[in-house]
C-alpha cells in the first residue's frame, strides 16, 4: 500500500520537474524531434497515469481498505519499537537496516577501502541476520580477501584503498 | 564455413569445454537454491566477464542459463521447495510423484524433457534468427521504433497484474533513460549541475540493482532455511522408458515455450504454465494431474527449458531481450561493446556459431549431471539464507561496477536495489523498468531518426506496413492486457464475495 503510494508521488513529482525541465533545452534544425519531444512525451504519459493510480488508490482508501498514513504510521512504529515485537516488527527493522548499511556501504568503501569496508558490512549484515559472532567474523573476512583477489587479481579492476592510509602516510 | 570450424575450434577448446561443464553445473546449483535465480547468477556474473573473451562470457551465461532452468526442477521434484519460480508447475506433479516413491522417475522425466526441450529450442534459435537476421535488413528507423514500442507494450501489459503500474514502471525507465549527455546535441539532459550524472544511468549496474540488490533486501526480509527433508530418488535410469508414450507432450510444449520465450516480459514461468493447461486439455488420463502425473513434469520442464532457446532468437536479431535473463545478456553485450541485430550475424559471425553450439552442448550436458548428480545438487537448497544474503548483497553492489573505477556507479547499484525492492512491493514491474531502461536510449534514437527522414511527420509511422503491423500488434496486447486485468479483477470480487457468504453463514 505505502510502496504504491510512494512510486504514485514521487512519478507525478519527476514528470512534472522533467517536463518543465525540457524547455530550457536547445533546439537544432537538423534534428525535428529534438533533444525534448521524446521526454516531453513520456512526461506527459508518466503525469497522466500516476494521477489515475493516485486517484485509484484514494477511491481504495475510500472503500475502507488501509490508508497510507496508517501504512506509514506502522511502519514507522515497527522500526522503532523495542522489546516483544511481532515477526512483521523484527523484519521491517531489519530491512531498514539493511537499506541503511547498503547505502553507507560506498561512503564507506571510499573511507576505509574496499577491504575493510566489505568485512564491516558483511560481518553487520551477518549479525543482522542471527549468525554466531565467530563464523560471522571468519566468513566476513574470507569474503572480503576473496572479493579482494578476484577483483585485482583476475580483473585487474582498481580497488578503493581509502584515505585512512593517506592520512598515516601524511 | 572457415567461420563455422573456427567456432567449433572455440568450442571444443578444453579451457572453454571445463567452463561450460562448471557453468552448467553451477547453474544447475544455482536454479537449486531457493532465493537464488538464474536472472542473479548471470547478473553477478557479468563483472567475471570483463577479463575474458566475449566467446567464454557467452559461454559462461548460457551454461548457467540452461542449468538453472533446469535445476529448479531438483528441489521442486525432491522437497516440494521451487528453487526458480519457473519449477513451481513441476513441483505440483513432481513431488506428488515423489511422495508415491516415483521421485526418481519424476527426476528422470525432468532432466530428459528439459534436455529434450532445451535442444528442439536451439533447432528453432538456429533456423528462425537466421531467418529473422535476414528479415530485419529491411528494417529503418520507423520499423525499429515501432517495434521497441511494441516489445515495450508486451512488457507492461502481461508483466504486470495491473496495466496502470505496468506502464509507470515502463515510462520511469524510458526517462531514465534519457538522463545523461544527449548523444546527438551534446547537450547535459536532467543532470540538475550534478556531474556525475553526466554520464547518465548505466545499464548494467543499474539492472543488476533492479534485479539482484533488491532480491538481496528480500533475503533479508525471510531468512528461514529450507528445513524439508529430502527424499530418496532411486529409479532414475528407468525414465528413457516413459519416451515413446511422451514424444508428443515435449514436441508440443517444447513449440509453446520457444514461442512465449521469443515474446519480451512473458519467459519461462508462463511457458511451463500454458504447456502444463494444454498437456492436461489433452492428455488421454487428465485425472493424473494434481495426482503426479508424469506427462505435468514433462510439460512443465520441456517447455521451461525450450524458452531459452526462443528468448535468444529476438535478442540476436533485434536486440530485444525475450526475458530476464537475455535483458542481462543484453547488458552484458554492451559491456563487451557487441551491438545486437542482424548486423551481428555479419560482423561476428563466430559469437553467433558459439551461441548457436553452447546452447546445443549445454542442453546435452543437462543429460549427466541431471542423471548423476541430480540428488547432491538438491543438498544446496539447505544452505541456509543468511551466509548467502551478505555475499549476494556484497558482490551485487561491487561486482557490476568495480570494473568502471568509479564510486558512482556502487550508488547506482544501490539506488536501484532500493528502487526495485519498493516496486516489487508495490506489484510494480520491475522487469518493465529495467527493459525500458536498456531500451530506452535506442528507441529515442530511433524516434528522433525517424523523424529526420524526408517528408517526415506524424504519421510516417501509420505509413509504412511494418510500423503499421507493430502499431497494431500493440493495441492488441494492450487490449488484452485490459482484459486479463477486469477478468482477474472480477474473479477476485467473486471469490471475496463467496468467502465472506461463507463466513456470515458460519456465524
Amino acid at each position: 500500500m505505502i510502496s504504491e503510494w510512494i512510486v504514485s508521488v514521487m512519478t507525478l513529482i519527476m514528470s512534472v520537474t522533467f517536463f518543465v525541465t525540457t524547455f530550457s533545452f536547445p533546439r537544432l534544425a537538423a534534428d525535428p524531434g529534438g533533444l525534448s519531444l521524446f521526454p516531453r512525451i513520456l512526461c506527459i504519459v508518466a503525469a497522466v497515469f500516476s494521477l489515475i493510480m493516485i486517484a485509484q488508490l484514494l477511491l481504495r482508501n475510500r472503500a475502507g481498505k488501509t490508508s497510507p498514513l496508517a501504512s506509514l504510521k506502522t511502519l514507522w512504529r515497527d522500526i522503532w519499537r523495542r522489546g516483544a515485537e511481532s515477526d512483521s516488527a523484527s523484519q521491517s527493522r531489519r530491512m531498514m537496516l539493511v537499506i541503511v548499511l547498503s547505502i553507507l556501504y560506498p561512503w564507506l568503501i571510499l573511507r576505509a577501502g574496499f577491504l575493510l569496508a566489505t568485512a564491516v558490512y558483511a560481518y553487520i549484515l551477518m549479525r543482522l541476520l542471527e549468525t554466531r559472532h565467530l563464523p560471522g567474523v571468519l566468513l566476513s573476512i574470507c569474503l572480503a580477501a576473496a572479493l579482494y583477489l578476484i577483483f585485482v587479481h583476475l580483473l585487474e579492476a582498481y580497488v578503493p584503498t581509502g584515505i585512512w592510509l593517506d592520512l598515516l602516510i601524511n | 564455413m572457415e567461420t563455422l570450424t573456427i567456432a567449433i575450434e572455440l568450442l571444443m577448446a578444453p579451457q572453454n569445454l571445463f567452463l561450460m561443464i562448471a557453468a552448467v553445473f553451477g547453474g544447475a546449483m544455482v536454479g537449486a537454491a531457493p532465493g537464488l535465480t538464474s536472472t542473479m547468477a548471470i547478473g553477478l556474473l557479468i563483472p567475471l566477464t570483463f577479463g575474458v573473451s566475449q566467446y567464454t562470457a557467452f559461454i559462461l551465461m548460457l551454461g548457467i542459463y540452461c542449468g538453472a532452468m533446469y535445476g529448479g526442477s531438483i528441489t521442486a521434484i525432491l522437497m516440494n521447495v521451487p528453487g526458480t519460480p519457473t519449477a513451481a508447475i513441476t513441483a505440483i506433479e513432481g513431488y506428488r510423484m515423489t511422495l508415491k516413491g516415483q521421485g526418481g522417475l519424476a527426476l528422470g522425466v525432468a532432466t530428459l524433457s528439459s534436455a529434450l526441450g532445451g535442444l528442439l529450442s536451439c533447432l528453432v534459435l538456429i533456423s528462425g534468427s537466421l531467418y529473422l537476421a535476414k528479415v530485419a535488413i529491411m528494417f529503418g528507423a520507423p520499423e525499429y521504433f515501432t517495434l521497441a514500442l511494441f516489445a515495450v507494450t508486451v512488457v507492461f501489459s502481461l508483466s504486470s497484474r495491473s496495466v496502470v503500474k505496468g506502464i509507470i514502471a515502463s515510462v520511469i525507465g524510458l526517462l531514465l533513460g534519457t538522463i545523461g549527455i544527449d548523444p546527438i546535441a551534446q547537450y547535459p539532459r536532467f543532470t540538475f549541475g550534478v556531474q556525475d550524472i553526466m554520464i547518465g544511468i548505466p545499464e548494467v549496474p543499474a539492472v543488476i540493482g533492479l534485479f539482484c540488490v533488491a532480491e538481496a533486501f528480500r533475503m533479508a526480509e525471510n531468512t528461514q532455511g529450507v528445513s524439508k527433508m529430502q527424499r530418496q530418488a532411486s529409479g532414475l535410469s528407468i525414465a528413457y522408458r516413459y519416451l515413446p508414450r511422451l514424444w508428443k507432450t515435449i514436441l508440443k510444449s517444447s513449440a509453446i515455450g520457444c514461442v512465449v520465450g521469443a515474446l519480451p516480459a512473458t519467459g519461462a514461468m508462463m511457458g511451463s504454465y500454458i504447456a502444463y493447461g494444454e498437456a492436461q486439455r489433452t492428455s488421454k488420463h487428465p485425472e493424473d494431474f494434481g495426482n503426479g502425473s508424469v506427462e505435468g513434469v514433462c510439460a512443465s520442464e520441456s517447455a521451461n527449458n525450450a524458452v531459452t532457446g526462443g528468448a535468444l532468437i529476438p535478442l540476436l536479431t533485434l536486440g530485444i531481450p525475450g526475458d530476464p535473463n537475455t535483458l542481462m545478456m543484453l547488458g552484458a553485450m554492451t559491456v563487451h561493446g557487441l551491438i545486437p541485430g542482424p548486423t551481428l550475424f555479419h560482423e561476428q559471425a563466430i559469437l553467433v556459431y558459439v551461441i548457436f553450439g553452447t546452447m546445443v552442448l549445454c542442453n546435452l550436458l543437462i543429460l549427466p549431471i541431471g542423471l548423476m548428480l541430480a540428488p547432491r545438487i538438491a543438498k544446496v537448497a539447505l544452505i541456509d539464507k543468511k551466509y548467502l544474503m551478505p555475499a549476494v548483497s556484497v558482490l551485487a553492489i561491487t561486482g557490476a561496477s568495480i570494473g568502471y573505477g568509479h564510486i558512482y556507479y556502487f550508488w547506482i547499484s544501490v539506488i536501484f536495489g532500493i528502487v526495485g525492492y519498493i516496486f516489487e512491493k508495490g506489484g510494480f514491474s520491475v522487469l518493465a523498468m529495467a527493459m525500458c531502461i536498456i531500451l530506452g536510449p535506442l528507441m529515442e534514437r530511433y524516434f528522433r531518426s525517424s523523424l529526420m527522414l524526408p517528408d517526415a511527420g506524424p504519421m510516417l509511422f501509420f505509413s509504412r506496413p511494418l510500423s503499421l503491423l507493430f502499431i497494431s500488434l500493440s493495441i492488441l496486447v494492450i487490449i488484452f492486457g485490459l482484459r486479463r486485468e477486469f477478468k482477474m479483477r472480477t474473479l477476485e470480487r467473486q471469490l471475496a464475495a463467496a468467502r465472506a457468504a461463507k463466513e456470515s453463514t458460519n456465524v
